[in-house]
This record gives C-alpha cells, structure tokens and sequence, in this order.
C-alpha cells in the first residue's frame, strides 16, 4: 500500500459537475491517479454556489466514487474556486540593501518578497495566490538576485484574490462534511498545471478553461503565470442562448449542443433541418440547422473574442509563443479549435493532460483538467513541504479563512 | 385618519450623534417638504450643535447629556427611558429612522425607537449605515448586534456599509471627508425614497404600495443611485448598478426577493426608455422578484437618467416578528404600555388579505371576508399591477439568482445573436 501521506485529493465543485481525483506520488516522483468520482452539480451558477442544499448529498457522492475507486479513505481535499469575483492585481516591493558591501542575501530577498504581499487589498478580499514576477535591482530587471550588488532591491508579484465571504462558503460547503480543506487554489491555476508541457509555460502560452459557467485564463510564460482570470461566460451561455433563440426547453438546448453543435456558422446545408421526435406529448417539430449553428457561433465567437481584448489590454498576446490550450468541456465543441486560430491568430489545440500514469485514457478529459490540476498542485506543496524538512501543515496559512 | 392616497405623514428622526448629522443635512437641503424631522441623543452638545430644532435628549437621569462612550445596553435604557415622549413622537404613518450603527446612543437607542413607533402604527424604515474596518472591531460588533435588533424591529433596515462606500472613495481621502461622504449617501438614500412617494410622477407609487412591499416583512435592503447622459444611457446605467460596489457588484440585486426602483430623466425621457430601463434592471433580478416601480420627470435632470434602486430581502423572521396581522395586536417582545394600544383607531387595521400574499387573486378571494374598512383600496392594487407597462422580467433561466455578467456595458447573460442583431426567421 501507498504512505498515506502522499495521497493528496482534488475537489472541483464545478457548475455542471462535482469532481474529486484521488491521486499519489510514486517513489520514482510519478504523479498518478488513483480514483475519480463524480456527481451532476446543483445550485452551482456560474462557478459560484448559489445555494447549497443539496450540495452535502452530492459531494459525498462524488467523494465515495473516488473513495472506492482508489481504495483509500478520503479526509482532506485540496479545494478549487473560481468565479466573478476572483481577480489579479500586481503589486511591487521596494527594500533597500543595508549591508556596507551592497551585496544582495537570501534575507533582502525574503524582506523584499514580505513588502510586496503587503498588499492594501479591498476590504472583504482574500488572497489565493502569490505568484512571483520577477525582482530588480536598482531598475534592471533580474531573476536571481542573491549575489548581486545593488542599493535598491525589488520585486513584482502577481495576486490572484477573491471575495472573502465567497471563498469561505465553499469551504464550509466541505468542511460541513467533516472533510477538511488543505488549501484552496485557484481553477485555472490547476487547469494550467494539469494540461500544459513544460515546454508550454516556458514559451509563453494561453491556457483556457471553457466550462459550463466561466471561463478560466492563464498566460504562463518562463514557466511563470504572469496573467489570470475569470469570465463569467460558459457553456450554460451557450445553452441558454438556444433555449431563447429556438424556443426550446434547457434539457433539450444542452442535448443539441453537444450532440449537434458546432462552433463553425457553416456546418449545414442549405435548408438542413434537425428533427426533433415527438413524445413526451410534444409535437415533431423541425428546426433550423442554420439558425442553430448562427446562434452558437455568435456566442462562442464573442466569448474567445472578449478573452482576446482583454488579454490585448493587458498586454499579454505578444507573449504567446506557445500559442493557445483549450480545456474544459466546451473545448469539445466541434470547430472550436479552428475559431479560436481565427480569432487570437496563434496555433491552437486542445490539451492533453499530463504525467497521468495510471488510469490514463479513462481520465483524459477535458472536463477533469481542473481537479486533476488540483490533485497535482497538492502533491507540489505536499513536496515542497517536505522538502523543506517541515511536517506537511499548511492550514495554519488558511485558518483566516476557516475561522469562525 | 391618514387616507392612502394621499401624501402620508412622514418624519424623520435621527438618533446618536452621526444620525443627528445626517438628519440636520437633510433638513438644511430643505428636499422633504412637509416632513417633521425630529432628532435624539444622549449627548447634549452634539444636540446644540444640531440645526433640528425638536430635540428630545434621552435618558438624562443616566446618561448626564454626556453621551454613552459606545455603550449599547446604556443607549437602550436611556430611550427606554423616555419610551413615552418616543411613541407621542412616532404619531404618523411613515417614520424614517437615521442612524450610524458602531456607537452606544445610535446603536443601542434606534431599535428602541423602531419598536415603539411600530406599536404606533408607523411604517418604520430604518437607514443605517456600519462602521469602516478602521473603526475597529468593538465598533463592528456593536454594529452587528444593532443591525438584528433593527432587523427584528424595524418594518425594513436600508443598510449602508461604509465599508463598500471606502471602496469609492481615495485612498487618501480625509476621514472626516469620508464620514461627510457617508452622511451625504444617507441622506440620498432617505431623499430617493422621499422623492418616489412625492414626487408627481408618470407612474407614481403611493404609500400604500411602499407599505404593502415592506410592512411586517423585516426587509433588508441596500442601495444605490446612478446617473447616466447619451445616446446609450439606458445601457450604461444598468451596468452601473450591475457592477455597483454597494450592491455588492449586483448580487444584491441577483438576491433580491423585492426591488424598490425609481428612475427619474429630463423633459426628453421617453415612455419606451423607461420601460427599457426598467425591464434591464428587473433582468438582474429573479423572476419572481416583486418590483415597486417609480417614474418621473425632473427639468433639473435635462439631458440625464437617473435609476435608484432599493433591492430587498426578507430578512429570516422568527415567530414573534411575523407580519402583524393586526396592528392591535403588538409583537409579543415588546415591553408594552397598555395605554398606547388605545391609541391606535379601528380604521388604522391593515390589509390582511394583500400581507399575506404577493397574488393579487389571493389578495381579492381575501378580502370579500373581510370587514369593509380592511378591504384592498382598488387604487393600492391598480399601483401594484402598473398595467401600463410590463414590468415583469424576462426569465433569467439558468442565470436566475446570479449576478449579471457586464462587459463594457453589455449584460454577456442576454443572448449574443440577439444583442448582435443577427436574425433567425
Ligand atoms: N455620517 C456620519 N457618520 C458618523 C460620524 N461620526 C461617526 N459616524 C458613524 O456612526 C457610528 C456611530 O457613532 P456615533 O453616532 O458617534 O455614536 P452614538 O450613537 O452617538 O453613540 P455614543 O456616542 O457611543 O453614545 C460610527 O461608528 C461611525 O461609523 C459623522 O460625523 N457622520
Ligand atoms: N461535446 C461537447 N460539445 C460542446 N460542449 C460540451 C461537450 N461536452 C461537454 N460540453 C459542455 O461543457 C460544459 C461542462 O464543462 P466542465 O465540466 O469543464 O464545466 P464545470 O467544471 O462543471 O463548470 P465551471 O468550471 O464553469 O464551474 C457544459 O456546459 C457542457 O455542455
Ligand atoms: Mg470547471
Ligand atoms: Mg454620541
């Protein structure tokens, strides 16, 4: 049997599904996983929940799945979140090299790196991550700066940030459970870990994240994320927009989408009908192929187009050597792949997720990226903890959240 | 006897030091013609400096006019104290209670005075605003624990958190710049409502309707106001509330189980914008939201839209505080003076069939039981039904309860191929 302590869990409560990955480390430093469990998401809008009745019956569900699977007994999770109110801001630390020689230590580093998480965030916002940039001496740009010789040491970091009540119902909604949460990461920051090589992250690559309420962005360049977050636009858009459009009931809309659907406005004859039976005392009734593939064009194009503009601002789409990844499960959607060239003009595909040994094809799906990301950037801070000698006990960190 | 239809008698009362200010601001801006405005505290000197002139500084014997250095229990036994001189105060159909919640007089005093002008039969709505995060935590606790008391006895609480006004503001902005910031909020909040029952409008609320929404129901609402000029200020004024820091960037309104909105333009304001408007906002909402709607024409307003919203919740009401069915009947919590239920005239009973239910058909198969003088006025319905315009929001389907998604001015939850013009026949 595994050493329990390197089982490490994911949890995505997603909007259209919850979904938790028991995964390990093997000796050899293997990632694998070892279970998967699944259940149809309720009460969850646009990343967020919305009510969480029925979320307790759901998560067990989902949990036992993977419980049974990978024949381990599930006590903590690593937690996704995602939704409107997750946001990135950058921020810089200044620190001034007191020694006489000027030479930069592991200490001006450490003091550098406090001061820019010193961040005067909003009231009510609570960081997830910080991510590292890169430092400065004295206005030049550098990587490593321990060793160096300069006055004025700096350093820019990256947090991603999230409205503190928002954050803490989801993990109530798990610890209500008596399972308890490790640590919360951010959606698309595991998506990112799961899909993309390492050749990915150092050329400078998008990844996105279509889901069925947001949609996930991450540019991650030099193996650094250097730009993330959230649209709150997804495949219920998608679906929504044929409920109105043909008149059609949600259930009905969802089914034509993934069996039908296109993102191409060209992939029907002229006239071509789809022909929806009767039953259920409903009446035949045919609609048309080209109205149907009008409107999931219009959305999906606008989606990509929107996530363009705002990487444009940031200044971001002259980074992407590494082109665009798609995940998540619109990414199935039939010609996404082609739209996506035409809007961002950069190679695009479809990622593969990674360093699964294991249950590989079965878990090769673009729906369980991020809880596969999850599991994965567990089993990280996991080793890095124990790598740095320290017994595994990162919810200390979290207990600002968990408190009360 | 206070007919519906006519403009009820309103007053304003502020309590502690920071509703006193609030209430000498209104009063000086002279908006509220033909409201009384009173004000209350346990601190003499804040008094005199009040431009007000009814004062009543409460619980002298135990305070000394010396203010309660934020001393919730003290704040409440000194207006309990002049619990008399408070329900004589309270005599009218709608009391706007002003308040600065973190303090002891305010905090302490304000549910004290909701309580007993309810047993009055005033229509008690309470605006309050909660300390910023600097205040400290002493402050914010005493805040919390005056909110449920407010919320229990007050008929709806428009809370004003200073925290998300901070967020509009400069850093650097001078803390006595932002209290005036939060006294003028306060003091909008209290003059949007005003103007709604007020003002002649092309759809005009009465106080009957305002009642209906709120009586009994313990509502908490936030609030917000935002203008916008141009071609497409219908737009760009509902993806301000839709992204508005103090509704919580538009989940007060994906919350909300009422909506108290009132839109106001110039000469030019057209019928079919309004309506535009109205229904965009009401797409923020949930279906089944229950909407209050207020139009009207401002000359000073040339060339602008106007929209301030109102979105409630129930708040979750415990068995003592349900709706009361009869005025004569008093919450059972209260410490009563049998004398003040002889004040309250047979006429004043409410409309029980239109409390107990949103369904106007409800409402009416009610009242053909009732006694003539509870039965709904046909006015007070007509304003609920506002069958001049269709108020009643699209289905938000899969987005019901969420907040919008707002990009550049556009609500992303509408329809791409709709917003895009394309045509499907
Ligand atoms: N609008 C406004 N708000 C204020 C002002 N001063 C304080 N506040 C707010 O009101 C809250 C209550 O303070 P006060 O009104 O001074 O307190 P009080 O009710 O008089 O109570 P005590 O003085 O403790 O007896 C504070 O926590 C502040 O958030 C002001 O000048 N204007
Ligand atoms: N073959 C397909 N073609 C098009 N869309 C698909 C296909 N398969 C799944 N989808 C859509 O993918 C969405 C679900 O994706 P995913 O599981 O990644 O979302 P989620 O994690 O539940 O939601 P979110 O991350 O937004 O909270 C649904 O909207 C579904 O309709
Ligand atoms: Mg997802
Ligand atoms: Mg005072």
């Amino acid at each position: 049997m595994f050493d329990p302590s390197s089982v490490v869990v994911g949890l995505e409560i997603g909007t259209s599904k919850i979904c938790a990955v028991v995964a390990d480390v093997t000796v050899e430093g293997t990632f694998r996983v070892l279970g998967l469990g699944q259940a149809e998401s309720r009460g969850v809008r646009k990343g967020e929940i919305v009510n969480s009745a029925e979320l307790p019956e759901l998560l067990r569900h989902a949990l036992k799945e993977a419980e049974e699977m990978a024949d381990v007994e599930v006590r903590s999770v690593w937690l996704g979140v995602t939704g409107g109110h997750i946001h990135g801001t950058y921020n810089k630390g200044f620190h001034p090299i007191a020694s006489d020689d000027r030479e930069i230590t592991e200490d001006d580093v450490e003091d550098v790196l406090r001061m820019a998480k010193a961040l005067n965030l909003p009231a009510h916002n609570h960081p997830i991550h910080l991510i590292r940039q890169h430092f400065g001496i004295d206005g030049e740009v550098t990587e490593n700066p321990v060793g160096m010789y300069g006055n004025r040491l700096e350093a820019d970091v990256l947090v991603l940030h999230g409205n503190f009540n928002r954050l803490q119902g989801a993990i109530r909604a798990v610890k209500s459970l008596n399972i308890e949460v490790e640590d919360i990461a951010f959606n698309g920051l595991a998506s990112q870990l799961a899909v993309l090589t390492s050749e990915q992250k150092e050329l400078g690559t998008l990844l996105l994240d279509l889901g069925a309420g947001t949609t996930e962005y991450v540019v991650t360049e030099d193996g650094i994320v250097h730009h993330a977050g959230v649209l709150t636009v997804g495949g219920d858009h998608v679906s929504q927009d044929l409920v109105t459009g043909l008149r059609i009931p949600l259930g009905l809309a969802e089914q034509l989408k993934v069996e039908y659907g296109s993102a191409s406005p060209d992939d029907h004859l002229p006239g071509e009908t789809l022909e929806l039976p009767s039953g259920n005392g409903l009446a035949a009734r045919s609609i048309n192929r080209e109205h149907f593939h009008r409107i999931l064009h219009a959305r999906l194009e606008e989606t990509l187009q929107i996530i363009e503009q705002k990487l444009a601002e940031a200044g971001m789409l002259g980074r992407l050597q590494g082109g665009v990844v798609l995940t998540g499960g619109c990414s199935q959607t039939v010609g996404l792949v082609q739209l996506a060239k035409d809007v961002f003009q950069l190679p695009v595909q479809i990622g593969e997720i990674h360093c699964v040994a294991g249950m590989n094809e079965a878990v090769n799906q673009p729906e369980f990226a991020t809880p596969i990301g999850l599991a994965k950037y567990g089993s990280f801070r996991v080793q890095r903890q124990l790598a740095s000698g320290g017994r595994f006990n990162v919810r200390r960190a979290l207990s600002q959240l968990f408190g009360r | 006897m206070k007919a519906p239809s006519m403009l009820p008698t309103v007053k304003v009362i502020g309590f502690g030091n920071a509703g006193c200010a609030v209430a000498g601001r209104v009063y000086q801006q002279g908006l509220l013609a033909g409201a009384e405005f009173l004000v209350m505290n346990t601190d003499q000197a804040a008094l005199a400096s009040c431009p007000v002139p009814s004062q009543l500084c409460v619980g002298l014997p135990v305070t000394r006019g010396l203010g309660t250095g934020g001393d919730i229990e003290l704040g409440r036994s000194a207006a309990e104290r002049d619990a008399a001189a408070i329900r004589a105060s309270a005599d009218a159909s709608l009391v706007f209670v002003l308040v600065g919640l973190g303090g002891g007089s305010g905090t302490g005093g304000a549910p004290v005075f909701a309580r007993l002008a309810r047993e009055v039969g005033a229509l008690v709505i309470v605006i309050a605003t909660t300390p910023f995060e600097f205040e400290g935590g002493l402050r914010r606790a005493n805040a919390e624990a005056g909110l449920q008391d407010l919320r229990a006895a007050a008929d709806a609480v428009i809370v004003l958190p200073n925290g998300n006004l901070a967020r509009l503001l400069d850093e650097r902005t001078p803390v006595t710049e932002a209290f005036r910031a939060v006294g003028d909020r306060a003091a909008e909040a209290v003059t949007g409502l005003w103007r709604l029952l007020a003002q002649p409008g092309i759809l005009p609320v009465d106080f009957a309707g305002l009642e209906r929404l709120v009586r009994g129901r313990h509502a908490e609402s936030a609030f917000a106001s935002v203008e916008a000029s141009g071609e497409s200020r219908v737009r760009e004024a509902v993806s301000k509330l839709a992204t508005h820091p103090c509704l919580d960037e538009g989940r007060a309104l994906a919350q909300a189980d009422a909506l108290i909105l009132s839109l106001a333009g110039g000469p030019e304001v057209s019928l079919a914008e309004i309506d535009r408007a109205s229904r965009e906002v009401g797409r923020l909402c949930p279906d089944n939201v229950q909407m209050l709607v207020g139009t009207s024409v401002d000359e000073a307003l040339v060339g602008r839209l106007r929209i301030t919203v109102f979105p409630a919740r129930w708040t979750a009401v415990n068995v003592l505080s349900q709706p009361v069915p009869n005025r004569a009947s008093p919450p059972l919590r209260v410490h009563l003076d049998p004398a003040s239920v002889q004040t309250l005239k047979p006429s004043d009973l409410p409309d029980v069939g239109e409390m107990e239910s949103a369904e106007p058909e409800t409402a009416n198969s009610n009242a053909a039981a009732l006694p003539p003088q509870a039965r709904p006025s046909r006015r007070g319905r007509k304003t609920n039904h506002q069958p001049e315009l269709n108020l009643f929001p699209a289905s938000r389907g899969r987005f019901d309860n969420t907040p919008a998604t707002i990009h550049q001015n556009e609500n992303l939850d509408e329809p791409t191929f709709r917003r895009r013009n394309l045509v499907l026949n």
